[in-house]
C-alpha cells in the first residue's frame, strides 16, 4: 500500500519538477559579504592629481548649485522612483498611500514590491524586488508589502507584513526598520507625527518622533480580540481600525471580526477606549441603508475619510467599497456584490470589483482603491478610481 | 542520504564563502523545492520559500552544531516558510476561494478521469499536508520528519493516518474503477 501511496504521490507533484538553474538562483540569493574575493585595486592616476582635483571640485560646484536651484521647483519625491518607468505587472496590489503632494504610492503584497503610480498609469518601482536588507529600496527585499503611509516630509513607510517589520523609505531611496513585529497591516500617523502600527495579531504599537515605542492596551476593546487591519485618524484625534474576518487557526480568538473600532486615543488613558462604529461581529453582507453598527461586513480592509467626515471602506470580502455618512448609515457607494471586473466610466454601484483592499484618498475627492484578483497567479489586477464628486468608477493601472 | 554539518564548512559559509555554502545547502535545495511545491502547489510560491529558506538558513548557521545532520535542518525551514505563506492574509483569501466543481465532483469520478490528486493534497489541513509530503514524497523517515515538523513522532504519526483517511479514496488501485 504505501508504495501505491508513494507511485500516486509522485505522479502527481513530479508533474512539476524543480526549474532550471534553481540551486544556483536560490544560493545566489542570499545577501552574504564575499569576503573571499579581493577587490581589484583602483590604479592610481598621479600625473593628473592637482589638475583633476581642480576640475572635480568645479563640477561638484555646479553641480550642488544646480541641485539647489532644481530642488527649489516643486517636485515630487525626486529620488523616491527615479528610475525610468518599466511595464509593471500587479499581482496582487494591497495598500495605496496618498503623499501630502500627491504623489500615489501601491504596494503589491505577491509581487514584493512597492510603486509609485504615474499620471499615465505606469508603475516605477520605489522599493522591494531584492534581496538586501537596509540600504537602497530597489534592492532591498520585502515580503508580502501591505498597508503604507507617507509623513509630513514625505517619506514612505510600508507594514512588510510577512517580513514581520515596518520599513521606512525616505526621500533618497534608502529603506531602513522602524520597527519589527508580526503581521503589520495598518499604518497610521497623527496630527502631531505620530505613527501607529497595527498588527493581525492584536497589536497596536505607538512609534513616536524620536521613535519611543510603546504598546497599547487594548484590553477593553469590545471582545472578541480585534484582528487589525488599516487604520485612519478621523480630523479630532480617534483613531479607525478595521477588524478583519478572522481565519481559522490564527486569529487570536475565534469568532469576531468584520467590524469597524474606533479608538479614543484623545484621553490619552489605558486600556484604550473603543466603539464599535460598523459591523456586527458577523461576517456577512447587510445593513445599506441604515445604521452601520447593525450592517454586516465581511473582511473589511481599508478605510479613509473623505473632506466631509464621511467615512469609506473597503469590504473586500463583499466586494464592495461601502460609505458610513456622519449620521452612521452605512451605503453601497461602489460595486454591485458580485466579484468581477468591469463597468469603468460608468457609475460604480453598476460596476464590479474584485477583492478590494487598500484605499487612499486626494484633497480632490479621489479614491484609489487596490483591486486584488482572487487569483494572481493567472489574472492582471488592477488600481481603480472612484470619484466622490460624480460617483463614477474607472481604471487607472494594472490590467 | 543525508549529510552532516561540517564544522569548517559552516565557520567558512558565515565568513561569506558562497562556494562553501553551496556546499552545505545546495544539495538541499532540490529536496526543499519538492517540500514546497508539495505543501504550496504553486511554483513560483515554492521556489520563494525555498529562496527565504536559505537566506534564513544562513543567517542561522550559527546554532548549527557540529556533526549533527542538515537535512533535516533545513528543510525544517522550509517546512517553517511554508507555514508562514500559508498562515499569510492572501493566501488565505486564495484558498477560500477554490474553485467549486473540484469540491462538487465525487472522488471516485476523478480519479476515472485522472483527474488531480493534486487538488485533493491541495484541500487537505497543511499540517496533514506537510507529513504526508515528507513521508510519502519526500520518502523521509518518521524519525526526521518529527525533526523538521518540530512533533513527537506519535503526532507525526497521527498525522499521517488523518492525512490518508482524507486521501484514501485516492490511493486505492485504479482496477476498483474501472
Amino acid at each position: 500500500m504505501d508504495e501505491l501511496i508513494r507511485d500516486r504521490m509522485h505522479d502527481a507533484l513530479d508533474a512539476e519538477p524543480p526549474p532550471m538553474g534553481l540551486r544556483a538562483r536560490v544560493i545566489g540569493s542570499v545577501p552574504m559579504p564575499d569576503r573571499t574575493q579581493r577587490r581589484p585595486r583602483r590604479p592610481r592616476l598621479q600625473w593628473v592629481g592637482p589638475f583633476a582635483s581642480g576640475v572635480v571640485a568645479a563640477l561638484l560646484a555646479v553641480a550642488v548649485i544646480g541641485g539647489l536651484l532644481y530642488s527649489r521647483q516643486a517636485i515630487p519625491s525626486p529620488s523616491l522612483g527615479s528610475h525610468p518607468p518599466s511595464p509593471a505587472r500587479l499581482i496582487a496590489p494591497e495598500g495605496i498611500a496618498v503623499a501630502p503632494d500627491g504623489t500615489v504610492y501601491v504596494s503589491d503584497n505577491a509581487g514584493n514590491r512597492v510603486f509609485r503610480l504615474l499620471p499615465g498609469g505606469s508603475l516605477v518601482s520605489v522599493a522591494g524586488g531584492g534581496v538586501g536588507a537596509d540600504g537602497q529600496a530597489n534592492k532591498a527585499h520585502l515580503w508580502g508589502p501591505g498597508a503604507l503611509a507617507v509623513d509630513r516630509e514625505g517619506n514612505l513607510y510600508v507594514a512588510d507584513s510577512f517580513g514581520g517589520a515596518v520599513r521606512r523609505i525616505d526621500r533618497q531611496g534608502v529603506i531602513s526598520t522602524v520597527t519589527t513585529l508580526y503581521g503589520p497591516q495598518g499604518l497610521a500617523f497623527d496630527s502631531a507625527g505620530v505613527l501607529y502600527v497595527g498588527s493581525y495579531y492584536g497589536v497596536l504599537r505607538r512609534i513616536d518622533a524620536r521613535g519611543e515605542t510603546t504598546d497599547l492596551d487594548l484590553s477593553s476593546l469590545p471582545s472578541p480580540a480585534v484582528q487589525l487591519g488599516n487604520m485612519t485618524f478621523d480630523g479630532v484625534g480617534n483613531l479607525y481600525v478595521t477588524d478583519r474576518a478572522p481565519i481559522t487557526g490564527i486569529a487570536p480568538s475565534p469568532g469576531g471580526g468584520c467590524r469597524i473600532i474606533r479608538l479614543n486615543l484623545t484621553k490619552k488613558q489605558t486600556p484604550v477606549e473603543g466603539t464599535v462604529v460598523a459591523g456586527t461581529g458577523t461576517c456577512g453582507f447587510s445593513g445599506d441603508g441604515g445604521p452601520a453598527t447593525s450592517a454586516q461586513l465581511n473582511d473589511p480592509y481599508g478605510i479613509v475619510f473623505d473632506a466631509d467626515g464621511n467615512l469609506y471602506l473597503a469590504d473586500a470580502g463583499n466586494h464592495r467599497i461601502r460609505r458610513i455618512d456622519k449620521n452612521g448609515i452605512i451605503t453601497t457607494m461602489a460595486g454591485t456584490g458580485v466579484a468581477g471586473y468591469g463597468g469603468d466610466g460608468g457609475p460604480a454601484t453598476k460596476a464590479q470589483l474584485t477583492y478590494p483592499l487598500g484605499l487612499g484618498i486626494t484633497s480632490g475627492g479621489l479614491i484609489y482603491i487596490a483591486d486584488p484578483n482572487m487569483d494572481p497567479t493567472i489574472t492582471p489586477a488592477r488600481v481603480r478610481a472612484f470619484r466622490i464628486s460624480d460617483g463614477t468608477i474607472t481604471t487607472v493601472a494594472g490590467g | 542520504m543525508t549529510s552532516t554539518a561540517d564544522p569548517d564548512l559552516v565557520a567558512r559559509a558565515k565568513e561569506g564563502d558562497r562556494s562553501a555554502f553551496d556546499e552545505l545547502i545546495g544539495p538541499l535545495v532540490e529536496q526543499g523545492y519538492r517540500l514546497a511545491y508539495g505543501m504550496l502547489h504553486d511554483r513560483e510560491a515554492a521556489e520563494d520559500a525555498v529562496q527565504e529558506a536559505a537566506v534564513r538558513s544562513w543567517r542561522k548557521l550559527g546554532n548549527v552544531r557540529p556533526g549533527s545532520e542538515m537535512r533535516p535542518w533545513f528543510l525544517a525551514i522550509v517546512a517553517n516558510q511554508c507555514r508562514t505563506t500559508v498562515r499569510g492574509r492572501w493566501w488565505s483569501v486564495l484558498r477560500i476561494e477554490l474553485p467549486a466543481e473540484a469540491a462538487a465532483a465525487g472522488f471516485e469520478d476523478q480519479i476515472v478521469r485522472g483527474a488531480d490528486l493534486r487538488a485533493a493534497l491541495r484541500r487537505l489541513a497543511p499540517e496533514h499536508r506537510e507529513v504526508l509530503v515528507l513521508h510519502y514524497y519526500l520518502d523521509l523517515p518518521l524519525d526526521e520528519i518529527a525533526v523538521i515538523a518540530g512533533l513527537p513522532i506519535g503526532t507525526v504519526k497521527s498525522r499521517i493516518n488523518r492525512g490518508l483517511a482524507a486521501m484514501r479514496p485516492f490511493f486505492r488501485p485504479m482496477e476498483a474503477f474501472s
